[in-house]
């Protein structure tokens, strides 16, 4: 009887994994080159995003609800509106965040940590663009093939960063190759998705979108 | 003879630098009359069950630099909790337990020094979510409209809760270790969760490890009840007011 348990348990596990196959490292740097030259269209980016926060500590996940905003080569806007409000803006130069107060006005944060901050969000701004040539210092790289996604799985090599974060996964849809979602894996049972929606590619972004004094209001999309 | 007198006037220095002023405590008119102390303490210990999870929004702020993130908050029991605090891309930024009142801190990076969260943030989470202990706490009527809860071993430690006097709610807290005042609280934006009333906003000032932070609670969980959304908010196309950036 514990065979059989332990057979289906096996089986269950293939299953899972049969679900993605490894590329060859042939494959792997064709997939990155076509990835690369699908993302290098995209000169300006608009869309939704739903962060899922999984924690063993709770049985629900954490939902919260934002927009984001992307100018080549490297201005980004993460605000996120739903449960508190936030907005952070990189301009390649420098970062800036603000929070809303209890009148809903936004203040501007007199951040802590800036420098480590904009060397991640120099790091996610390039994955934006498909360049994950610099990564390859810090992570190790794989990539899975899928029936409807590929997914690059990025895995720290320090053992430091290891006890914190066990993998990055970002999966890219086949049909368009570009990421619809981030998973950022910090245990078996704790990690972060957030899944991106409602993309507009190459939209008007006023450039008060990203200004690091004052931010404007996001346009509509 | 200058030489001398710089000596003398460095000494002086050093020495008023060494000795932080005594905090005394105004007793204005105690009460001896067991009814309101019974009521504030009751108030006070069954203002959070003894399990429940948290979900907040926090901004801490370190001489003078700000950090935001959100913090899950876990207690188990009278003596036991946990809690977690992630940025808003999802990196961990540290870790705490306290499992029958023995303290661990299980991750923080290198950055940020052990003291201010083995000793400080966790007995500040203590103070807020765990630890009442009133066996000697009595109640001063400060003014007409004020009263203090006072919970006391000594003139040197003691906790001191105050209030409006037709509330059993606590507007601020402060409390006094070796006779310094090393933690103030102040407590808003009570809303209801079943029978009780939570502080949805908490502003926390710990002068022994010169941080403050401001809580907004999201989430709170128990066995038998579910709060979501404390403050649900729209984007910033839809409601922010742009016009007035507070540069802190």
């Amino acid at each position: 009887m514990k065979r059989l348990f332990l057979l289906l348990f096996m089986f269950c596990i293939a299953s899972a994994r049969a679900d993605y196959v490894k590329l060859n490292e042939t494959e792997q740097k064709e997939f990155l080159s076509s990835l690369q030259t699908s993302l290098e269209g995209i000169k300006r980016l608009a869309g939704k995003f739903t962060q899922e926060r999984h924690l063993s500590l709770f049985t629900d996940p954490l939902m919260a609800k934002g927009v984001c905003f992307f100018e080549y080569p490297s201005k980004l806007r993460w605000e996120i509106y739903g449960p508190y409000q936030s907005i952070l803006i990189y301009n390649g130069r420098g970062v800036a965040k603000f929070d809303a107060d209890e009148k809903g006005l936004l203040r501007k944060l007199n951040l802590g940590g800036s420098d480590i901050l904009m060397e991640i969000l120099s790091q996610i701004t390039a994955w934006m663009k498909g360049d994950f040539s610099k990564s390859g210092d810090v992570y190790a790289l794989s990539v899975l093939k899928g029936e409807k996604d590929n997914l690059l799985v990025l895995t720290p090599k320090s053992e430091e960063m290891l006890k914190n974060i066990k993998a990055i996964e970002l999966s890219a849809r086949k049909d368009t190759n570009r990421i619809s979602s981030v998973t950022i894996r910090e245990s078996k049972e704790d990690f972060i998705k957030i899944s991106f929606y409602d993309e507009k590619i190459n939209p008007e972004i006023p450039a008060v979108v990203f200004d690091l004094s004052k931010p404007e209001k996001a346009p509509h999309f | 003879m200058k030489a001398m007198k710089f000596f003398i006037l460095t000494a002086f220095l050093f020495l008023c630098g060494c000795v932080a002023p005594q905090y005394l405590y105004e007793k204005k008119y105690i009460l001896y009359d067991d009814g309101p102390v019974n009521s504030y303490v009751s108030g006070l210990e069954e203002e959070y069950p003894e399990e429940f999870k948290m979900v907040h929004r926090v901004l801490l702020t370190v001489y003078g630099y700000q950090y935001d993130f959100t913090g899950y908050f876990s207690r188990d029991g009278k003596d036991s909790f946990k809690g977690v605090a992630f940025g808003d891309m999802g990196g961990k930024i540290f870790e705490i337990s306290v499992e029958k009142n023995k303290k661990e801190l299980l991750y923080k990076p290198d950055a940020i020094p052990e003291g201010p969260l083995l000793d400080g943030m966790i007995d500040d989470l203590k103070f807020l979510y765990v630890e009442r202990n009133f066996d000697t706490a009595f109640v001063v009527e400060q003014s007409e409209i004020h009263r203090d809860l006072v919970s006391t071993r000594d003139w040197k430690n003691f906790n001191v809760y105050m209030f409006r006097k037709n509330s059993i709610c606590p507007d601020e807290a402060l409390s006094v270790k070796d006779g310094e005042i090393f933690r103030t609280v102040v407590f808003s934006d009570y809303r209801c969760f079943g029978d009780r009333l939570v502080p949805a906003k908490i502003r926390v000032h710990n002068y022994r490890w010169n941080y403050q932070f401001e809580i907004k609670l999201l989430k709170l969980v128990s066995e038998t009840k579910t709060e979501n959304g404390f403050d649900e908010a729209k984007p910033s196309t839809d409601n922010l007011q742009t016009g007035g950036v507070d540069e802190r």
